[in-house]
């Protein structure tokens, strides 16, 4: 099921209604029920993969804990599940593929054989999610759960199991255990989110997809258009997969949960550093937990040091897709983060406050580079992009993409907006109302329903047409 | 302070209210349009006057033959030629970019509106397009369907109405009548796209920016999958029962009968692959298959070109679309194919 569909909306509010009329054991099993009817609307067969992954780990961390001399058989167990399946769902064909080319190149025979396998839904992510389960326990850093339900259900919590954020056992386990509430606060705020994650999804990453699609669609483009292009991208990109965490953590609030935030304003980050600290924060954390401090961090050395944001950082692009053109981009992240660790190694110099608006552009246009290796599955067509150059080009080529690049910034500019606002200026006290039972609150509230209604009225009046699958639905 | 349930319904309630206020806009922006005459479609339709001159050509002419279809007509048939140098005196009734709503309209309002009742009318459709009404009806087209609508045209609207009932269509259908978010999305939507092309070649060239721009992002300058993916058929829309109860097919071939005139209904050979023709889903020749079975039990012409080894690569241009210089030759072979309609 997609959020962006009636058929959610109705479902959103069914399961709302029955939620809190019923005590909190048999909400976790309402919860864990929903969440498989959300999991396997379009294909039933999804929720084996998930049951699979689920049952493994919980009697994975269980073994762990009531035989501690054996924990490492069973955490290999739970990673050879987890990864196993993963990889067969999502890289059978991109490994047997990439080897027959090797022997192919090598002079040596070589059958193409090609799997026919459905990439399911959010796979990537619930894996993630569980694995960071087992994982906390082997280290002994959380209690292997007696309850499958509640395990069940922190795998496979609906609002944020298909595309994040990926989140820790030891942030939403407990609260899947505990009492909940319902706080028209929380509903309050989580409106607001789910008004504007609907509104970044339909009205802006669908509008400036249409004209990266377009532009991606042309076997030649010229410069200026292919830059128009991949703006619009970056921008899609964003919106896109922001929104999915903006409903998710809106819809969540609903329930009672509270799910991490997963994007900060990212295209404000003034380096690579700062951009992985904005952008997909559940993701860059969990690889920074479960990869890169048990690589060893940056304890051991520089070269290691390095060599472990590369590996980091190569393993971040392949999760994103079973293309070497993502392995390509997550390369290219980590030779910036290498880039800037070594610049700050030998010029240990902060870089004065006036120097922050160029800084926040040149990453912009340094991201922009990665989005264009990202968004290009053609690894011939990406170079003929990087080497393109403005020189000798059209009339029209230029027009043509500043008309685009225009366009994309006329859709984009709400989010620019809210970008500056929650940045420099009100940030999250926008959100909270004044205290006291005042006109000012009642005000201030029916300013908040104008803003939502506001939001909604964008929506029906400028969303796309052509409606999209989130994009990270795919990895 | 925290939020009351009470706070909280009136900010909920507040913000599903706000977009009734486009309505009075929408009731503004349609004040002086003519009432719909698909208010299922779109109850606040804006349209183009109705254009009598097809149908005056039509009388003019007095064909014995009339062709209706898109470009995928316009590119292979040439009806003066079939007239002048085959001696077959045909016209047609083609507009580029139209579906198996115009194609209806075309039949009903054109042909037999004039009161001409030639032999046959041939209907050149692609795949499953003739029983897609939805096909081609968005607003970026409909003003061509505008021009050959009347007032009213019920049949037509009950089918779109039909068609629209699976699903949540209902439900989309009327937060738009309410809200009048569909007139006013349609006009904030055109402004907006248009304002970069204002912008960047001023008002008095952003015709001419647009073509160009158009010629930019054109069928031959696709790379060769994307082009090949847009020519798919989409197999959902295959299930022929399923979709002929929700097309305007069976009123054709009633109107067709009732003024007895012979229909025949023409599927164009799609692109060819270089080392053969196009390959049809199994699913796409089932749907072939029922509509070919359906059309001869209700006395009904049916000819499918697909397959058809005289039509090469060669002879496309770009895409479904055949070069200008086949056409000639593509209209004799026509004649010789289908001569039992010609008689």
């Amino acid at each position: 099921m997609i959020f962006h569909s009636l058929d959610f909306v109705l479902f959103f509010l069914v399961v709302l209604t029955a939620y809190w009329r019923l005590p909190h054991r048999a909400q976790n099993r309402l919860l864990l029920v929903a969440s498989y009817v959300f999991y396997g609307w379009v294909h039933p067969w999804f929720l084996g993969l998930i049951l699979f992954s689920t049952t493994v780990d919980y009697w994975a961390a269980r073994w762990m804990e009531d035989d501690p001399a054996r924990r490492k058989v069973y955490l290999g167990a739970s990673l050879a599940a987890n990864l196993g399946m993963l990889g067969y769902f999502k890289y059978a064909n991109f490994f047997a593929d990439s080897i027959a080319t090797i022997l192919e190149a090598a002079g040596l025979p070589a059958s193409r054989v090609t799997l026919d396998v459905t990439l399911p839904v959010g796979i990537s992510f619930f894996t993630f999610q569980a694995l960071s389960y087992t994982v906390d326990v082997y280290r002994g850093q959380l209690r292997a759960r007696r309850s499958f339900v509640d395990v069940a259900t922190f795998v496979a919590l609906f609002p944020q199991l298909v595309a994040g954020p990926i989140e820790r056992a030891s942030a939403l386990l407990p609260q899947v255990e505990g009492e909940r509430r319902f706080s028209a606060d929380a509903a309050r705020t989580g409106a607001l989110l789910i008004a504007w994650g609907y509104f970044k999804k339909l009205v802006i990453a669908d509008n400036v997809g249409l004209i990266a699609d377009k532009v991606f669609a042309v076997e030649a483009p010229g410069f200026h258009v292919l830059w128009a292009g991949v703006l619009a991208f970056g921008i899609q990109i964003f919106a896109d997969f922001s929104a999915y965490s903006d409903i998710a953590r809106g819809v969540a609030r609903w329930f009672g949960f509270e799910l991490m935030v997963n994007f900060d304003n990212p295209y404000f980050a003034r380096s690579p550093q700062e951009f992985w600290r904005r952008w997909h924060i559940s993701l860059s954390t969990w690889f920074r937990d479960y990869v890169y401090i048990p690589l060893g961090g940056s304890r051991r050395g520089l070269p290691r040091e390095l060599a472990n944001v590369m590996m980091v950082f190569l393993l971040s692009g392949l999760w994103h897709g079973a293309n070497w053109t993502f392995v390509l981009w997550g390369g290219y992240h980590g030779l910036l983060l290498v880039g800037q660790r070594l610049f700050r190694r030998f010029v240990p110099v902060r870089a004065p406050a006036w120097l922050a608006p160029l800084q926040i552009a040149g990453m912009f246009v340094l991201v922009q580079v990665g989005w264009l290796m990202f968004r290009e599955q053609d690894v011939r067509m990406l170079l003929r992009g990087l080497t393109l150059t403005p020189a000798g080009a059209s009339p029209i080529d230029v027009q043509a993409g500043l008309a685009l690049a225009l366009l994309t910034g006329l859709y984009a500019l709400p989010l620019v907006v809210q970008g500056i606002w929650s940045e420099w200026l009100a940030g999250p006290r926008l959100l909270e109302p004044p205290r006291a039972r005042t006109p000012v609150r009642v005000a201030w509230l029916a300013g908040q329903g104008l803003l939502a209604g506001l939001l909604f009225a964008g929506i029906l009046v400028f969303r796309s047409r052509a409606s999209m699958d989130f994009i990270y639905f795919q990895f | 302070m925290q939020t009351s349930r009470l706070e909280l319904a009136f900010v909920v309630l507040l913000a599903l209210t706000v977009p009734f206020g486009l309505r009075p806009l929408a009731s503004q922006l349609t004040r002086d349009a003519a009432p719909s005459y698909l208010p299922s479609l779109d109850p606040f339709l804006e349209r183009a006057p109705f254009d009598p001159s097809l149908g005056e050509q039509l009388r003019r002419v007095r064909p014995h033959y009339v062709f209706i279809g898109d470009s995928m007509l316009g590119s292979r048939i040439d009806p003066q030629y079939l007239s002048d140098r085959l001696g077959y005196r045909s016209w047609w009734v083609m507009q580029p970019g139209t579906g198996s709503a115009y194609w209806y309209l075309a039949l009903k309002n054109v042909v037999l509106g004039s009161g001409l009742r030639p032999k046959t009318v041939f209907v050149f459709f692609r795949d499953e397009n003739l029983t897609d009404v939805m096909f081609r009806l968005d607003p970026s087209y409909r003003w061509a369907l505008d021009r050959i609508a009347h007032d009213r045209e019920p049949e037509l609207d009950a089918v779109i109405a039909k068609r629209q009932l699976g699903g949540w269509h209902p439900v989309h259908r009327a937060i738009e009548r309410l809200t009048g978010s569909g007139v006013v999305g349609r006009r904030a939507d055109a402004w907006l796209r248009r304002l970069p092309s204002r912008l960047v070649a001023g008002d008095d060239k952003v015709e001419a920016f647009d073509k160009e721009m158009n010629d930019l992002f054109a069928f031959e300058r696709l790379r060769p999958r994307v082009a090949a993916d847009m020519a798919t058929a989409d197999d959902d829309k295959l299930d022929f029962p399923r979709a002929l109860g929700a097309s305007v097919l069976p009123e054709m071939v009633r109107l067709a009968r009732a003024h007895d005139v012979r229909l025949c209904f023409v599927r164009v050979q799609r692109r060819p692959r270089p080392d053969g023709p196009p390959v049809d889903s199994p699913a796409l020749q089932r749907y072939i298959a029922d509509l070919r079975t359906w059309l001869a039990d209700n006395g009904a012409g049916f000819h499918d070109f697909t397959g058809d080894p005289d039509y090469t690569l060669d002879w496309y241009k770009d895409g479904d679309h055949m070069g200008g210089w086949t056409r000639r030759r593509y209209t004799e072979l026509f004649a010789v194919k289908l001569a039992p309609f010609f008689r």
